[in-house]
């Protein structure tokens, strides 16, 4: 399918430049991103995994899991459910919850660190059909997450051969944050039985945009969210869902 | 407050989407990479369009309309490199559609647009120098009694404020007596705009005058002697554009953009912090650009299609004095010269998804060589994908 190579193909122009332009040097600012501002990462990883929005092909059910994020020992599930048909005047209803917790964490050396972090998300969704297979959707969502980052006997953290790291005087990371979100898109049922969505999004308060382009099959979904002001500017994710 | 406003803004956008005839929605993201001086930048940009048609009467319709729109890092739309700088922009506009006569339209319009600015990554949204807060009223009338020669003719009043906005230069040269904002701004712009499909055949053509009036609130005018005069800044600026496509068969068309604008400025500039040592400069800001941008397109289908773009922008300024690299003013006036070779691809790969990829090439060169408040001379390559939703 022409959608899914461009995605690949926006995604490894992206992957391929970063690398080869200067790995150390984006590591590095990654690495300090996330000390000074942990959240913003975290509130990355949550958008990833939610799937807000309505449910693939107007089912009533859909549960899932983000696979590429519980590969990196992020489990996750999603579910929404379509409460409301839509009727003349009255949008189509659908809640939705999220969320996630970093099970890896649990498998730290407790000398050096000891770690938690979790989110969720609760959703719900207004969808309009303005054509016979195109859908329009709205949606509000609120992000609750909690991080908690406890660094211990740790100093000369060595990067790379000319560059460490003291991390002697960073003792605790401890973050929560609780996001109101909005979000609007549009739902595209080809022929094939395959679901295109397109989505932007933006956090209020934080002023962050974020968008996602996802392809849905009846059991996966192919996706690329995209977060503009963010030093790893494109995420790939997969999903897989059942539908009721 | 925030969230009442929110909550309001959310209640609209829904009770408009149940009433709304059509919807007009189009996603838009650009990404891509910049090379210049061996330096990688990544530019990313979004759209988005949200749009709704709610129908009154048959001579009359309400568009309520969003657009959110965050522009990244990359080549601005200026001679000016804009490596760093970027953006988020949330407008809304309400505009009210009454059709006169069959030949006679009126659309007043209320909009209101906050921008976000910041000069690079680590600055925080919502704290940068230049956020703006604009508030306009617009009207325009639309003629089409002349067949194939649609005009246009608009006015609009725009508020410009800089809540953020601190200049600590005038506030020494004032002895921080003056501490208010004086970025803020009123403007008044008269557009008209004269379009033409029956002159020659296949030959569209749009010609357009804008004449833009500012008055600042309170920025002064500076004096030779370091402290500012009773007048405040105001600046006109005169852009005439002439815009002809002309299709020569199925296949090739071609685009000419013809733009002019003079720009007059009674503001004056001074180098130096010490009142007893300063450079004055008349007339600081007054400039004349000129932007030509010839186009080919060739048409593979009405799906696909394939461009060949050019633009040439050469910008004078009327007294601003050109620096060597080292500061020095010389005696020639700053000129910026900028060229631009690039070719863009068009498909549509869905009925509704279209992808572009672009290459495009600047070169920038100017007589001013001094880069501490911003780079006149430099070139660099652009290749960038976007991808399009509308519907």
């Amino acid at each position: 399918m022409k959608l899914r190579k461009v995605l690949i193909l926006l995604y490894l122009i992206f992957i391929n430049n970063s690398l080869t332009a200067n790995f150390q040097s984006i590591m590095i600012k990654t690495a300090l991103d996330f000390i000074t501002k942990p959240n913003d990462f975290f509130i990355e990883i949550n958008t990833d995994i939610e799937n807000t929005g309505t449910t693939f092909a107007s089912q009533k059910f859909q549960i899932g899991t983000s696979l590429l994020w519980d590969i990196l020992s992020v489990v996750n599930l999603q579910s929404k459910y379509k409460i409301f048909d839509e009727k003349e005047h009255i949008p189509e209803i659908t809640p939705g919850i999220s969320g996630w917790y970093i099970s890896g964490l649990l498998f730290l050396p407790k000398n050096y660190l000891s770690a938690s972090a979790y989110g969720f998300t609760p959703s719900l969704t207004l969808g309009k059909k303005i054509e016979r297979n195109v859908k329009f959707f709205s949606g509000i969502k609120y992000s609750v997450g909690s991080i908690n980052l406890k660094i211990k006997n740790l100093s000369d953290v060595k990067i790379s051969d000319s560059f460490k790291l003291d991390l002697t005087s960073i003792s605790d990371i401890t973050s929560t944050y609780k996001e109101f979100g909005l979000y609007t898109g549009i739902n595209y049922l080809q022929l094939s039985e395959k679901e295109v969505t397109m989505l932007i999004g933006y956090y209020p308060a934080l002023k962050k945009i974020y968008s996602k382009i996802q392809i849905s099959s009846s059991t996966f979904d192919y996706g690329l969210s995209l977060y503009p002001d963010s030093y790893l500017l494109l995420h790939l994710y997969l999903n897989l869902h059942i539908n009721l | 407050m925030r969230r009442v406003k929110l909550i309001l803004f959310i209640l609209f956008f829904f009770i408009a989407s149940n009433l709304a005839s059509q919807i007009y929605f189009n996603l838009g993201i650009e990404e891509g990479v910049m090379v210049s001086a061996g330096d990688l930048f990544f530019v990313n940009n979004i759209l988005s369009d949200l749009a709704y048609i709610i129908p009154f009467t048959d001579k009359g319709s309400l568009i309520t309309y969003y657009q959110l729109r965050y522009a990244g890092p990359g080549i601005g739309n200026s001679a000016e490199s804009k490596f760093s700088e970027r953006s988020q922009d949330h407008y809304f506009m309400l505009k009210y559609l009454w059709k006169i006569s069959p030949n006679l339209t009126l659309k007043p319009a209320v909009n209101y647009l906050k921008e976000y600015y910041k000069f690079g990554k680590n600055e925080e949204w919502g704290q940068g120098l230049y956020d703006l807060n604009k508030y306009g009223f617009e009207c325009s009338l639309n003629y089409t009694g002349i067949e194939q020669t649609p005009i246009t003719l608009s006015y609009s009043f725009q508020i410009f404020k800089y809540p953020n906005y601190s200049d600590l230069l005038t506030l020494y040269l004032t002895e921080f007596q003056k501490d208010e904002p004086a970025e803020d701004y009123k403007n008044h712009l008269i557009t008209f705009i004269l379009e033409n499909s029956s002159l020659i055949q296949n030959l569209f053509l749009s010609i357009e005058y804008d004449l833009n009036l500012s008055f600042y609130d309170n920025k002064k005018v500076l004096k030779s002697d370091g402290y500012t005069s009773n007048e405040n800044q105001k600046y006109t600026s005169h852009l005439i554009s002439f815009l002809p496509q002309y299709q020569l068969n199925n296949k090739i068309l071609f685009g000419l953009n013809f733009l002019i604008e003079i720009n007059n400025s009674n503001q004056n500039y001074i180098f130096g912090y010490d009142p007893q040592n300063i450079f004055f400069i008349e007339d600081y800001y007054s400039y004349t650009s000129f932007n030509i941008k010839p186009s080919v397109t060739y048409l593979f289908s009405k799906n696909k299609y394939f461009s060949i773009l050019f633009s040439y922008i050469g910008k004078k300024y009327k007294s601003r004095p050109a620096q060597d690299i080292e500061g020095k003013f010389l005696n020639s006036k700053v000129d910026i010269n900028s060229v631009s070779f690039g070719i863009s691809y068009y498909t549509k790969i869905s009925k509704y998804f279209s992808i572009s990829p672009t290459y495009l090439y600047i070169k920038t060169s100017s007589n001013n060589k001094y880069q501490r408040a911003a780079n006149y001379n430099y070139d660099a390559h652009l290749i960038s994908l976007s991808l399009n939703y509308e519907y």
